[in-house]
């Protein structure tokens, strides 16, 4: 809305007045229609990273729940807050220009995972988010977060996957017979 | 390799529009100047890391070549260049730090430190390190 990366259906009309007011589609996705933007470019990328808690044993139901601590509930919770809306993806200029990049939601939802005490993905999903049009396309302009609705921080979980992909690359370098 | 991956993909569908992309794009948001400043600035960090390393090879060379060395940065032209690598290397620097606690976690023990704690952590080391440097160049040269 007048070129700001909003939500619409959040947004007071008298915060926009007296106008004109511009509303657009989605940057970076093509228009379909309208402001009818096609975000099945997104919905795939999400896929990709597998945006759900991934187990190597499924525990039997009798033996109860997988327990957390408020600690370790608050490691992912900001994560977990995305609602999908795309607003990090039409701030980000790097998306525009390449379109390949997998973006921030969908890798900002990826660590809601990673940072998971109940998940065991993170191996697979870090084979695929530190390829090049993962992580390492990120420029670190920031605003992804700046227009985050929910505070989110997409640009912050960027860098801190860019810190561990090298941090995992350097031993795998000094220490080649250590697991990952 | 998105693209091969992502059969459904289609950056130039003959039917759905896609906006071009002008190349002044950074022109648009305040916060796009400064991502593009803050890339432009980076050859001026390499180049005073550079000169630094030329300023410590000639400090071993000897008094003759570093008084040479020096009395050539003495010259106008290049204080006025270096005043403006100073410059640039300033904002290139500050706005890297800022920007650190995005990237780094602290921890003690299960309690995660604010943000500012990295940033202070990230400007005293840099402070550390140019008095280290200073005291070398100046104290000793």
């Amino acid at each position: 809305m007048n070129g700001e990366p909003v939500l619409t259906c959040a947004t007071y009309l008298e915060s926009v007045l007296p106008g004109p007011i511009r509303v657009e589609p989605l940057t970076g996705f093509p228009v379909i229609r309208d402001l009818i933007g096609d975000i099945t470019d997104f919905l795939e990328k999400l896929q990709r990273v597998n945006p759900w808690l991934v187990r190597n044993d499924e525990r039997d139901p009798s033996e109860g729940e997988y327990l957390q601590t408020p600690e370790q509930l608050a490691e992912y919770k900001s994560y977990a807050m995305c609602i999908n809306c795309m607003l990090c993806y039409t701030a980000c200029p790097i998306y525009e220009l390449e379109p390949e990049f997998i973006g921030p939601a969908a890798i900002a939802l990826a660590q809601r995972y990673n940072f998971d005490s109940r998940d065991e993905g993170k191996e697979a999903r870090m084979d695929v988010i530190s390829q090049a049009d993962g992580i390492w396309a990120c420029t670190f302009v920031g605003e992804c977060s700046t227009v985050c609705p929910k505070n989110v921080d997409p640009a912050g979980a960027i860098q801190r996957y860019k810190v561990e992909a090298t941090a995992q690359y350097m031993k795998s370098m000094v220490m080649p017979w250590a697991k990952r | 390799m998105g693209k091969a991956l992502n059969p459904d993909y289609t950056p130039f569908h003959p039917k759905w529009y896609r906006r071009r992309i002008p190349i002044f794009w950074w022109l648009r948001k305040r916060a796009y100047v400064k991502f593009i400043a803050r890339e432009l600035t980076s050859p001026f960090a390499a180049y005073a890391a550079l000169l630094l390393l030329i300023q410590v090879w000639a400090l071993a060379s000897g008094a003759v070549t570093y008084s040479r060395f020096m009395s050539l940065l003495a010259r106008g032209p290049v204080i006025l260049w270096h005043a403006f690598v100073l410059l640039c290397l300033l904002f290139h620097s500050i706005t890297w730090l800022n920007l650190a606690p995005k990237a780094l976690v602290l921890r003690l023990g299960k309690k995660r430190l604010p943000d500012w704690t990295v940033r202070v952590a990230h400007y005293a080391a840099w402070f550390a390190v140019s008095a280290f440097t200073a005291w070398i160049l100046i104290g000793t040269g």
